[in-house]
């Protein structure tokens, strides 16, 4: 008969207060797993958001963090906005280090019962790449092309909370919260996209040639050009069509059913045309620090390398949060942890007589200590298996939802390799609550004990 | 076979003033001797039993168990010893109430074969991780492979021991489910599992039916002459003494006793 079956036993004997000990023990673990999951999907949820694209090149008013905010998360609105002739200096790869492979432009401002608006070229899906170089898909249809400036694809989550179709149209406002109205030209959604777990999936995308032409885009972004902007002089490439030539003028054909548009063959100068950022991938990693450098010598612009702005954002903010959550999540265990050892010094009295007769049978001081010890692990690790399978349930129930409100695709049974360390440790924070009464069993004098508790 | 020197005992009274127990010049037993000790309540005749089984330290004195003084051994040699040599019936049972009556018998002899504490620190380890590992499969083959003593017990002599009490039937009731005599018969055969050299029983016979008095005085007596223990029964029943050649008033040889009378 093992020691642990005797530990066992001795846990059985006492299984009401046992099982009580247990559960406060795991729903401390409990906790611990949920904050790690959650943390960690947080965490993706964070940086899916930052990858795919090597650079944000923005305005140069307010910081890098605004500009990851209203550009990467779509959160708030953009401060100001960007000259175009830093995209086709970009596009067209005419900066000094040659290192651009892509630049795709990005229009904010503009929303769809709260869904964000971005106006961009066909390359913002065909082109770029999401987390871990994934292809955007689509569940239905396809992308816009260049030609149809008032097509758009709509993302995963933003096409179920708005009930847009394929086929469907719908005309966006300027300020969030705001009712669609009749001044804007309605878009036609052509596809809807495959969950990323990105904010991607919160946007509408519309052709950058329809954004400029509705709700006097186009309007205001020349006065700010020639108000705000004192290097875009009139006459400055002037009246430069909609390029670059990916921007090509749309044939009468394709046009004809987007025909309520008035704005249609209107030609946009370059001093109309402006961006809220351009998301830019270089050809080798080492060339983005450098493209930064050289575009924070601008007056006009800045850059922000996106990864490691969410990682300073995340570090910063959610990881002190993760790590508040997690101390707390922590003291539960250990308060449990002090649980388990009043539950079995408190027992110790009942137990003295017990005690003493294993030792009047011939078992050593060792021997009854280690079965304290063995009780206290058994009840650890019962709880602690308890709370992960309680951790795990609780994420799987509620995975659905959170996965919804963070539309992240991601399964909530997910296993964190920290997790690993749950299991020693409890042995390590059972080794040291069971010692104080385990030491009580050592010290128990066998002859009192046995005359006291006949 | 048992030897008892100058045993001095006194336990402290509330106030911490000494209460003297046990004040004997000598006192023996022979090899496979057996007999009984009788006294008054309260005359000391437990705390004698717990001396001699080495539960309770005497403040002076030797106790001397065939060649070894159990007063001079460390406590861990002192319990291995117990465990090995000697079988107690207490008088309280002292059954394991969350174990069966076979684990009870197979407790005993699980603790009779831990490996010794004598060896040196490296080995102490080893015996505390072959005493957690017992019982599976692996470690008691590396037990075995070390050469070292292994905790495994025999079932099949608990289940003997349990039959021969007339408790075949209820091998797996565990104390509470069991009737007062019939717990006192499992303590009787734990008290012989690891076939001891010196059996103590106290009042072994005092919560049992006529009946099973007999059988079990009957199971005492054959086993101890049967496996040559000697065997120390105290008893207040003249109907228990009166079986027994030698019978031995505890008063007459402890001085405290004497004077108290």
């Amino acid at each position: 008969m093992s020691l642990w079956k005797i530990a066992w036993r001795s846990i059985q004997q006492r299984s009401l207060a046992s099982l009580l000990t247990a559960i406060s023990m795991a729903l401390g673990v409990m906790l611990v797993v949920a904050v790690l999951v959650i943390y960690s999907v947080v965490h993706q949820a964070f940086h899916r958001g930052g990858e795919g694209y090597d650079l944000i090149v923005g305005p140069a008013k307010g910081s890098n963090l605004d500009l990851v905010f209203s550009s990467v998360f779509y959160v708030g609105q953009p401060i100001t906005t960007l000259p175009y002739s830093v995209y086709l200096d970009l596009y067209e790869n005419r900066t000094e280090s040659k290192s651009v492979r892509m630049a795709v432009p990005v229009c904010l401002g503009d929303t769809y019962q709260d869904k964000r608006v971005v106006g961009t070229t066909p390359a913002m899906l065909n082109d770029l790449t999401f987390y871990g170089n994934q292809k955007y898909e689509f569940a239905d249809g396809k992308n816009f092309t260049e030609k149809n400036f008032f097509d758009s694809v709509a993302g995963a989550a933003a096409a179920k909370q708005t009930g847009l179709k394929v086929g469907d149209k719908f005309r966006p406002t300027h300020e969030v919260g705001e009712k669609s109205d009749d001044k804007h030209g309605a878009f036609t959604v052509v596809g809807i996209l495959k969950p990323t777990g990105t904010p991607n999936d919160n946007a509408l995308f519309v052709n950058i040639e329809g954004f400029y032409r509705v709700g006097g885009h186009a309007g205001k972004v020349g006065r700010a050009l020639l108000e705000n902007k004192p290097e875009a002089k009139p006459g400055d490439k002037t009246e430069k069509l909609s390029e670059p030539e990916s921007h090509a003028k749309p044939d009468a054909k394709s046009e004809e059913h987007h025909d309520e548009h008035d704005e249609h063959d209107e030609v946009i100068s370059e001093k109309q045309r402006q961006v809220s950022a351009v998301l830019v991938c270089t050809y080798q990693e080492s060339q983005t620090r450098a493209l930064a450098a050289e575009i924070n010598k601008r007056k006009d612009a800045q850059a922000a390398i996106p990864s490691e702005e969410i990682f300073r954002l995340f570090e910063v903010i959610i990881g002190n949060i993760e790590v508040v959550l997690l101390v707390f999540a922590v003291m539960i265990v250990l308060v449990a942890g002090i649980g388990i050892m009043v539950s079995i010094y408190n027992s110790m009295n009942d137990r003295r007589h017990e005690i003493a007769i294993m030792r009047a049978l011939g078992a050593r001081r060792s021997t009854v200590m280690m079965v304290i010890l063995l009780e206290s692990i058994l009840l650890s690790l019962g709880g602690g298996v308890l709370g992960l399978g309680l951790g795990h349930g609780l994420l799987a129930v509620a995975g659905p939802w959170i996965a919804e409100k963070v539309n992240l695709p991601l399964s909530m049974l997910q296993f964190r390799a920290v997790e690993l360390i749950l299991i020693p440790g409890l042995i390590v924070l059972a080794s040291i609550v069971g010692y104080l009464p385990a030491v009580a069993a050592y010290r128990t004098d066998v002859g009192k004990s046995l005359i006291a508790n006949p | 076979m048992l030897l008892l020197r100058d045993i001095k005992k006194s336990f402290a009274e509330p106030d911490g003033s000494p209460l003297p127990i046990l004040d004997i010049e000598e006192f023996h037993v022979a090899p496979g001797e057996q007999m009984v000790m009788v006294g008054k309540s309260g005359c000391g005749k437990t705390t004698l039993l717990h001396v001699i089984a080495g539960i309770t330290r005497p403040d002076c004195g030797k106790v001397r168990i065939n060649d070894w003084d159990i007063t001079l051994m460390p406590e861990a040699e002192c319990d291995r010893f117990r465990a090995e040599h000697i079988g107690y019936v207490f008088q309280t049972f002292n059954l394991l109430r969350g174990f069966s009556a076979l684990e009870n018998v197979m407790l005993a002899m699980r603790f009779a074969r831990l490996p010794s504490e004598n060896a040196g620190p490296l080995a102490q380890v080893g015996a505390v991780l072959l005493d957690i590992g017992s019982g599976l499969p692996m470690v008691d083959k590396l037990a075995n492979w070390l050469n070292l003593t292994s905790p495994h017990v025999d079932r099949g002599r608990a289940v003997q021991l349990l039959e021969r009490v007339g408790l075949g039937h209820r091998m797996t009731h565990k104390p509470t489910q069991l009737s007062v005599g019939e717990q006192q018969r499992v303590a009787v055969a734990r008290a012989l599992a690891n076939r001891p050299k010196l059996l103590l029983a106290d009042e072994p016979t005092a919560n049992v039916d006529s009946g099973h008095q007999q059988q079990i005085l009957d199971l005492l007596s054959e086993t101890c002459r049967e496996e040559k223990v000697s065997l120390v029964l105290v008893t207040h029943s003249p109907q228990v003494s009166e079986q027994f050649d030698r019978v031995e008033r505890l008063e007459e040889f402890n001085k405290v006793g004497k004077n108290r009378s």
